[in-house]
């Protein structure tokens, strides 16, 4: 297949899935905005946990899936498993695309409760289609209620959706464990037959210029409006029971092929597996060593590019308004969107054939990569942040923490942290775990003695499933939870050891 | 959209933070690179990870040399270590490379990548084997091979000679020859009969609608399956696929009356500051020891130089005999080259 080929369809892929995210995304934000305290909870777990799972693990687990489940047993010898069997190709391809849906309508939801209310109100809409006159003709009719329902009730539907199909479009180790086409597993092939710097940008081109355009619905909206802001208003009716039911079925659908099933076709190579890891002192040392090197990378890109990130969007001393600062985020985007693969041919030409080379082999090019990379992730991340922040409820909290009672000082610590401070944590941790489960610019870049986890990991993957290497990608991915989640809870104590 | 806050100023402390962190990070990456007062070697290995850390753990053990390994995918095949070698050119990193195959080696000393080295592993290897100056040596081998699924069809030359013959090759699987021993195997097609027969080839078997995988492993997987009858992979994936319990025997897959016979390779990168370290490792790797170890291996690769016959496993004796009549892959010259050339065309437009 050519690059314009697999562009083609994965563009193709990618607007179907998000077209088809859509009407999910929406239900599932308005199913939100009218259910209570614990349902909404148990709901943006199982959509945090679709979205978050590590890719690398739920491709593993279905390489080769089909044919295998194919052969199984009576399905096997049934006219659907022989048909499956017949046409494992095809049936590859749908379920990768389910598997993408599944990923990218938690992205929607996120968008849409982050989105501001729309200027025109339902009611507002309403009246508008019973002012239209009856004697204007039915395309000039249908224009008109598209666009009035784009400034109105469908203002958030466009970026959700651009959004969703941008996430769709830039999927790499899914499709490449699970051998289904794509740009980006062209392009890494392409690169490993020497493909030089200049070829790659050049066939990189398009698909960034792809993704560009996908981007530019996101930052219109978010600079027309001022920034997202949460919108703490009821929008509408709620959904309806059978909406309920059909949301129910997808939170059920999405947490169980994106995590579970991975986990139970993995999970009985478990036991042994780690048995043999920890029978084999070498390896597992060299595996949290590895770990080691993932996490570090992960924290000094993440920590860079937000930090970067904030300082283009809120500069104070920045003479830019906030267009050109849209207009400078976006700029500073576009190499990210060009793709992990491009970003790193661009490191391996800066940190080769310049000055900087004197940093090749060490940890540089792989960091600068990386922050690069993550650059479009942490401005939305940051304006995520950013809205979330009730900027009276976080002015007063700052005057509690300065109040002379230590009471009230330490209340309004707590507050600090629950309303500021935890998201920005939380938030930064996402965007770490999307660096230290990024595999090309690792594989590049990472000096040989710093190479992460997720890269030899993912290199042994193309040689199969075995019980040493589920163990390991168990490991690999539980490790940085829990460390995560130890730090979280050493929080308090350490808090407590400050004030003796 | 408010000015920057405490919790946004607080993102820009981030840089020193990272400076910190990566000075101290320097400070254990050249402490670690520096163990025991010695530096460790570098080896890109494209041979796979599970069996290959096993060997070099081994050697860092006898010899006391660390040794830092960056792997390869097997969906590149070695390629990717190869072109990080070519662009690493200027400053190297490298300083062995343990190939899992031997055509992209000869692109490394093509390209004089490679110095000589003969020392008494490089002798006790065939001449076939190894390049005459030194430059790399070849071990432990494996062979291109049809996987037949016995379910499906017979296990015989003849068989696989009609089932190649028909007008459907929907059930017969091959690997995208852009990489590793496929592509080796259309490199010694190339050469044997020439650039033009094997386009025609190439392009009739596609339209006749033989299956293309991402791999041999994806053919292996296809056949153990039952999604085809028959595919051309090789002597390791063949033995996964008997080690699961699937249904698959092997025939030896000839060119010419000779099989197809691709060792692992090993070679000396020019630029390496630790020259007698790099020595040592290639003597290790070239040892009996090594490629016994590699025979007794799940992949049982085949010893190209002498070895204590009863330590070779039964699986493959019966390889070395069809080792015996193997391909001289040195008369390759430029068909690799001319082959990978038009196979980029083809598929990389």
């Amino acid at each position: 297949m050519s690059l314009t080929a697999s562009l083609g369809w994965t563009l193709l892929r990618a607007a179907i899935v998000a077209l088809c995210g859509w009407p999910v995304a929406a239900g599932l934000n308005r199913w939100l905005d009218h259910t209570g305290r614990k349902q909404r909870q148990i709901i943006w777990f199982c959509l945090l946990a679709a979205f978050l799972f590590p890719a690398l693990f739920t491709g593993y687990a279905y390489a080769g899936f089909v044919l295998r489940a194919a052969n199984w047993g009576i399905w096997g010898a049934a006219p659907w498993g022989m048909w499956i069997a017949a046409h494992d190709r095809l049936v590859n391809e749908l379920f990768y695309g389910v598997l993408l849906w599944c990923r990218v309508v938690p992205v929607g939801v996120v968008l849409l409760r982050m989105a501001p209310p729309p200027p025109v109100s339902s009611e507002a809409f309403y009246c508008r289609q019973l002012a239209s006159r009856a004697r204007d003709g039915f395309f000039r009719r249908m224009m008109q209620r598209l666009t009035f329902a784009l400034r109105g009730p469908w203002r958030a539907a466009l970026p959700a959706v651009a959004l969703m199909g941008l996430i769709a479009f830039q999927e790499f180790e899914l499709a490449s464990l699970m051998q289904c086409a794509s740009w980006t597993v062209w392009l890494f092939d392409a690169q490993s037959q020497g493909a030089d710097l200049a070829l790659s940008v050049r066939k990189g081109a398009w698909p960034a210029a792809c993704q560009g355009i996908l981007l530019i619905p996101l930052v219109a909206a978010a600079w027309k409006s001022g920034g997202l802001k949460p919108s703490h208003s009821s929008r509408g009716r709620g959904p309806s029971r059978l909406g309920c039911v059909g949301m129910t079925v997808f939170l059920v659908l999405a947490v169980g092929l994106l995590c579970v099933v991975p986990i139970v076709l993995t999970g009985r190579d478990i036991g042994p597996g780690v048995r043999a890891l920890f029978s084999r002192q070498g390896q597992w040392i060299s595996l949290l060593r590895e770990i080691g090197h993932g996490l570090k990378f992960a924290v000094l890109s993440a920590g860079g590019a937000l930090a970067l990130a904030a300082a283009v969007l809120w500069w104070r001393a920045s003479a830019l308004r906030h267009g050109g600062r849209g207009a400078l985020a976006l700029v500073l985007s576009v190499p990210g969107l060009m793709g992990s693969l491009v970003v790193a041919l661009l490191m391996l030409f800066v940190f080769q054939r310049t000055p900087l080379g004197v940093l090749y082999g060490t940890s540089v090019p792989a960091v600068a990569g990386l922050v690069i990379f993550l650059l479009p992730r942490a401005f939305v991340m940051q304006l995520v942040l950013a809205a979330r922040r009730p900027a009276e409820a976080t002015y007063l909290a700052n005057l509690l923490s300065r109040s002379n009672d230590a009471f009230q000082r330490t209340s309004g610590r707590e507050l600090l942290w629950r309303s500021q401070w935890r998201p920005q944590v939380f938030g930064g941790a996402v965007v770490a775990w999307w660096a230290y489960l990024e595999l090309t610019l690792a594989s590049l870049l990472a000096p040989a003695a710093m190479v992460p986890a997720t890269v030899r990991l993912y290199n042994q993957m193309h040689f199969g499933k075995n019980a040493v290497l589920t163990a390991m990608t168990c490991v690999a991915v539980l490790v940085p939870v829990l460390a995560f989640v130890a730090v979280l809870f050493s929080r308090p104590l350490l808090i407590r050891s400050f004030q003796r | 959209m408010s000015e920057s806050t405490p919790a946004r100023r607080w993102w820009l402390w981030l840089p020193l933070a990272a400076a910190i962190i990566y000075v101290a990070d320097i400070a254990i990456y050249y402490s670690f690179a520096m163990r025991n007062g010695k530096s460790a070697l570098h080896v890109y290995c494209a041979h796979d990870a599970e069996f290959a850390e096993t060997i070099l753990r081994d050697f860092e053990k006898e010899s006391g040399i660390p040794v830092v390994i960056r792997y390869d995918t097997e969906a590149t095949k070695s390629l990717g270590l190869v072109n990080l070698i070519i662009q690493e050119r200027e400053r190297p990193q490298c300083d062995v490379f343990w190939n899992n195959q031997v055509s992209t080696t000869l692109q490394l000393a093509d390209e004089d990548l490679l110095v000589s080295y003969k020392g008494p592993g490089f002798e006790r290897i065939p001449e076939q084997f190894k390049d005459a100056e030194g430059h790399w040596t070849g071990f432990a081998a494996r062979m291109r091979v049809f996987i037949v699924n016995t379910d499906k069809m017979k296990a015989a030359e003849e068989a696989a000679e009609q089932a190649l013959a028909g007008d459907d090759l929907s059930r017969v699987s091959i690997a995208k020859p852009l990489f590793g021993t496929t592509l080796v195997h259309y490199s010694v097609l190339w050469r044997e009969w020439g650039g033009e027969k094997l386009r025609e080839w190439h392009v009739e078997t596609r339209k006749r609608g033989i299956r293309e995988a991402g791999g041999n492993g994806g053919v292996k997987n296809l056949v153990a399956e039952g999604a085809c009858d028959l595919g051309f992979t090789d002597t390791d994936d063949f033995f996964v696929a008997r080690d699961e319990k699937k249904p698959v025997a092997m025939l030896p897959i000839r060119v010419g009356g000779k099989t197809i016979c691709i060792p692992n390779s090993v070679g000396i990168i020019r630029g390496t500051k630790r020259t007698e370290a790099a020595k040592k490792l290639v003597d290790y790797l070239l040892s009996a020891e090594v490629e016994l170890k590699l025979a007794k291996s799940q992949a049982r690769q085949i010893p190209l130089g002498s070895v204590e016959e009863s330590e070779v496993p039964e699986d493959v004796q019966q390889l070395r005999e069809w080792a015996d009549d193997a391909y001289d892959l040195r008369r390759l010259g430029t068909a690799r080259s001319e082959c990978l050339k038009w196979l980029q065309a083809e598929y990389l437009q």
